[in-house]
């Protein structure tokens, strides 16, 4: 039986956005296996990552690649002895595009290769600051679903999910923004 | 900008204003004699704090949580014409203390979306055209090479670059090549 890391290793504050999905994550692998582990840049210990024999790695890019948080870990695992753990990433962007995603899985690859890890695949969520507001939630589920079956089957992923349309992104996107603002300025005025 | 007195000055001449021209930004002790026409910040004597990730800056119209020297520089890369990255390159990215000091630059783009090329970015909010040279030190290897090329291309995707260039060199070549590049922020 597997035992599986998944660590939230986005900004500390980014973590928030990507909340939903790691719950998810880790409701369905738990109905299939025993020992899911869940931790985040603050309660990692690198010392017990070779106690599992798969790790995902979830996080919201910054400034267009891997957060700082996820190197920092990198670097932390660097002096550590590792067996052949599978190494698998759940990336978000607030873009629309899910390809905005593929710089940072590309270095995720790089680490993994330079470490002599197997790198398994990734879920890449596009629109990750509406995609769980709206029926989109359901959509993004499934696709969850499918992610943990690879897991659990330790087979290669490549899943790629966002909004439904570009033209509905743009539209849906920027009304959020204005909200947002809007909402900030109103805090303030109090 | 001398090595001693960072925060002194990073400070003192925000209070001049000075008109910003060329910015070196480098997480190496270099020497200052190779770029006498810009202001040299290395990120070993700056304090600045880590992006949180919140993006509550965007909902501030671009006011950032942290007052520190991240302040000062931000609006620098807005305000100045030719920006200079000397910074070690690692798994196709840049170093832990640079890539930090980058993620606080998020204060830079507007919060709303515009579709460039077919891809919706975030529009920075300086539109002055600059020019960006990237010295990347340390050992790469082609792939490296090529991600890291990747992500300065879309990093600046919604800004006004006229032109952004990368050079690769090992650490020890450093120096050389700094030599070499010698007096580029005069042109």
């Amino acid at each position: 039986m597997s035992k599986i890391l998944l660590l939230s290793s986005g900004l500390k504050h980014a973590q928030e956005f990507t909340a939903p999905l790691l719950k998810r994550l880790e409701v369905y692998l738990s109905t299939q296996l025993d020992c899911v582990d869940v931790r985040n840049i603050s309660t990692f210990d690198e010392r017990t990552f070779f106690e599992y024999d798969q790790v995902v790695f979830i996080f919201m890019t910054a400034m267009d690649t891997i957060p700082s948080s996820t190197l920092e870990i990198f670097q932390k695992l660097e002096s550590q002895k590792k067996p052949q753990t599978q190494i698998y990433t759940l990336i978000a962007c607030d873009e629309y595009e899910t390809e905005k995603c593929d710089l940072s899985e590309r270095i995720v690859e790089s680490w993994c290769k330079n470490e002599h890890l197997q790198y398994m695949g990734s879920l890449k969520v596009g629109s990750i600051l509406l995609i769980m507001k709206g029926p989109s939630k359901f959509v993004i589920s499934s696709y969850i679903k499918k992610f943990v079956e690879l897991i659990v089957k330790k087979e290669k992923a490549s899943l790629k999910v966002s909004c439904l349309t570009e033209k509905g992104f743009l539209k849906k996107a920027n009304r959020y923004w204005d909200k947002q603002i809007k909402k900030t300025k109103k805090a303030k005025n109090k | 900008m001398t090595k001693e007195n960072d925060k002194y000055t990073i400070k003192e001449e925000g209070k001049r204003g000075i008109e910003m021209k060329n910015l070196v930004i480098t997480d190496k002790d270099i020497s200052t004699k190779f770029f006498k026409n810009s202001v040299v910040v290395n990120l070993n004597n700056i304090h600045y704090s880590s992006c949180t990730g919140g993006l509550e800056c965007l909902r501030c119209e671009g006011a950032c949580y942290f007052q520190d020297d991240m302040s000062l520089i931000s609006q620098w890369m807005n305000d100045c014409q030719l920006i200079i990255y000397v910074t070690r390159v690692k798994y196709g990215c840049f170093d832990i203390p640079f890539k930090k000091m980058l993620e606080r630059l998020v204060v830079n783009r507007e919060p709303y979306y515009t579709m460039i090329e077919g891809e919706s970015c975030h529009l920075g909010i300086s539109q002055l055209q600059k020019k960006l040279l990237v010295i990347g030190y340390g050992e790469a290897t082609l792939e490296e090479k090529e991600i890291f090329k990747d992500l300065l291309d879309a990093s600046t995707l919604g800004f006004s670059y006229s032109s952004v260039d990368a050079y690769f060199c090992e650490e020890y070549e450093l120096e050389e090549v700094l030599h070499t590049f010698g007096g580029i922020d005069h042109v």
